[in-house]
């Protein structure tokens, strides 16, 4: 007890200096930003911004880059308040009572209880990090090479098992994201790999044209092509703080919402999107009038909100402590720690307590910051949502353009995001996830290069997964969940009935 | 708005046939790289056993489309001039990298924002030239002055 609170003094120490304040203010406005307008997700906000953190040091970046993610969690719920279309994927249940109560003349209580019900479970979700985080750290520190290719074998699988469209679907992608980790040169034995001779494959893809590409340059597509309809609530927003009879109905909801989403968030493949609607079904279920649900019930605003904000500090768990990603936005942002020279896992605590405390520490800064910010500047997100559409989309592609380029200096890089931008595009058009592609390209070379020391370890024999226990029972899950889909049981979906 | 059917009748059945292709591709691709033994596995050893799993779960998505009795979802597009707008983008943005480094990148981020809001969302004049005018400054101060990015000039002397 007496060394987390000297850690997380340590870690104030260094997320409270001028610097760092700037830069964890900067990623929290600019999420808020993200998660306000739809269509453009933090994945691709992370992407376009990752180019412009590489000449800071690596603790201001991280800050930032972190700050992002909750910031959008934040900020989507206005949008689906507001306009009635989710800002991104983890504000997508907030419509169903959000926008109701919205209609209702209740749109200021509504953004109210959001934004508190998101402070109270960030804040709650950073004091599960900081405990869980050191065990955590010890027991990982256990691992081999087998443990870890058992871990992310884990990860991947969890990712397909809790995808959303077909698990084959989903196992393709993820495949296809192992194979293109595979391009360039192979750090064991230096042979080229698939690199037709070109030079910018040498290194293998960049995670940053492919983010780009699939998430920045596939969803301007996708939105030009299907466009972008929204009915902005044009009424005024007022009391903004909710009431007595708010906080009554609220606040289980927000500790079930904050605990649900912390442990969600922590599994791989959860995070924040499956938080939320699990919170919302729990609150659904436990609710004396269930079938209200959908027609303005602050419960359902409540619950989902906190959940996906504790989901979002939930999947910084892994992250910080096994150097595993847990979800797409925490594989970008292990891809930018390893871009700044860092090795995220059990010695990163070790190694750089300022990059850990002080991350840890400034994402209570900046849930302090997003709920004083968020409240005033509810007006300004209003506006911004009424800027067309078709004037932000030649500013986004081209910082997608401009920050692929200055990666390398380097036009093959941009020619590689156009190509990823058509696969993205593509995708979402045959009903493919994105995310198990990008998840399984970032573990790619680490899984590879744990399953071939384990092999070189036991001499050839692939029995070492299996006889050691860590690895075994990791092993073992993975196969178990791989193996549910083909049981003659209809794969349960939420119950949640999104018009 | 009523969406319009690419005529994609098969639309599981097309992508099986793009996985159980790349999976042929790579399959041969990845035999030339030494393949080593499960002792001391060589670069090959990984790529061919994921393209072996591409191949197989290709081969399920082939065969559950054929054996499938309800209809298959179709690929449907909001409309055809939607459709055009976007190859129409793809163009403007591999323009974008041809030109770069002749033209200088104040030039073509201005181009850039300028054909855009001609050519796929038309806007009027006086916004266009805003527009392209502000975002290309826009970036040059935010890349080339503040994050000190070595973007290229092309004819432009900053």
């Amino acid at each position: 007890m007496e060394t987390i609170l000297h850690n997380v003094l340590f870690g104030f120490g260094v997320a409270l200096t001028p610097v760092n304040l700037f830069y964890c203010f900067a990623g929290v406005l600019i999420g808020t930003m993200i998660g306000v307008l739809p269509g453009i997700g933090p994945p691709a906000a992370i992407s376009l911004l990752l180019p412009g953190t590489f000449y800071m040091d690596p603790v201001p970046a991280i800050i930032m880059l972190a700050g992002i993610y909750y910031g959008a969690m934040y900020g989507g719920s206005t949008t689906s308040i507001l306009v009635n279309i989710p800002g991104e994927t983890a504000s997508v249940v907030t419509t169903l009572d959000g926008y109701q109560m919205a209609r209702q003349g209740r749109a200021g209580r509504a953004l109210g209880i959001s934004a508190f019900g998101s402070f109270i479970a960030g804040t709650l979700g950073i004091i599960g990090l900081m405990f869980l985080a050191p065990p955590l750290i010890r027991f990982a520190l256990r691992f081999g090479p087998p443990e870890y290719f058992a871990l992310m074998g884990l990860g991947i699988v969890l990712v397909i098992f809790l995808s959303q469209g077909s698990a084959v679907k989903a196992l393709l992608m993820a495949s296809l994201g192992l194979l293109l980790s595979t391009i360039g040169t192979d750090l064991i034995s230096g042979a080229y790999r698939f690199t037709f001779g070109s030079f910018v494959l040498i290194d293998g893809i960049g995670l940053i044209p492919l983010t780009m590409g699939m998430f920045g340059v596939a969803e301007v597509l996708i939105n030009i092509e299907e466009g972008v309809d929204r009915n902005i609530f044009s009424g005024p927003v007022r009391g903004l703080f909710p009431t007595k009879e708010d906080w009554k109905r609220s606040i289980g909801p927000i500790l079930r919402g904050s605990g649900i989403g912390f442990f969600l968030g922590i599994l791989p493949g959860g995070g924040a999107v499956l938080a939320s609607f699990a919170s919302y079904a729990t609150e659904k279920r436990l609710s004396r009038h269930p079938e209200k649900f959908g027609t303005g019930m602050i419960e359902g605003v409540a619950g989902p909100e906190a959940a996906n904000n504790a989901g979002s500090t939930g999947s910084f768990v892994p992250l910080l402590t096994l150097g595993i990603p847990s979800n797409v936005v925490i594989a970008i942002l292990l891809g930018a720690l390893m871009i700044h020279g860092l090795q995220p896992g059990p010695l990163l605590m070790t190694k750089r307590p300022d990059l850990f405390w002080g991350v840890i520490t400034s994402m209570y800064l900046g849930n302090i910051m997003l709920l004083i910010l968020n409240l005033p500047l509810i007006g300004l997100w209003v506006q911004l949502l009424k800027i067309p559409y078709t004037l932000l989309f030649p500013f986004i592609l081209l910082f997608c353009l401009i920050g692929v380029y200055s990666l390398n200096s380097s036009t093959g890089e941009i020619i590689l995001m156009i190509i990823f931008g058509v696969l993205g595009y593509a995708a979402r058009k045959f009903r493919y996830e994105v995310a198990p592609l990008v998840l399984s390209l970032v573990i790619g070379p680490l899984l590879e290069s744990a399953f071939r020391h384990s092999l070189i370890l036991s001499g050839g024999s692939f029995s070492i997964f299996v006889q050691r226990p860590i690895s075994a029972i990791l092993i073992g899950t993975a196969f178990v969940l791989l193996l549910l889909p083909l049981l003659p049981r209809k794969r349960k979906a939420p119950q949640i009935d999104i018009k | 708005m009523k969406e319009q059917d690419l005529g994609m009748k098969h639309s599981e059945l097309w992508s099986s046939l793009f996985w159980i292709l790349l999976a042929a591709a790579t399959i041969a691709l990845a035999s030339r790289f030494p393949f080593g033994d499960f002792r001391e596995p060589g670069p090959g050893l990984f790529p061919i056993l994921i393209s072996l799993i591409i191949l197989g779960l290709g081969l399920i998505l082939f065969f559950r489309s054929l054996l499938r009795t309800k209809e298959e979802f179709n690929v449907t597009v909001r409309s055809l001039g939607a459709v055009s707008r976007v190859i129409l983008v793809l163009l403007l943005l591999l323009g974008y990298a041809v030109f770069l480094e002749r033209l200088g990148f104040l030039t073509v981020s201005f181009l850039l924002i300028l054909l855009h809001l001609w050519i796929v969302y038309p806007q009027r004049w006086w916004i266009r030239l805003a527009a392209a005018l502000g975002g290309s400054l826009g970036c040059y101060l935010i890349f080339e002055v503040w994050l000190q990015s070595q973007l290229p000039k092309g004819f432009l002397p900053f």
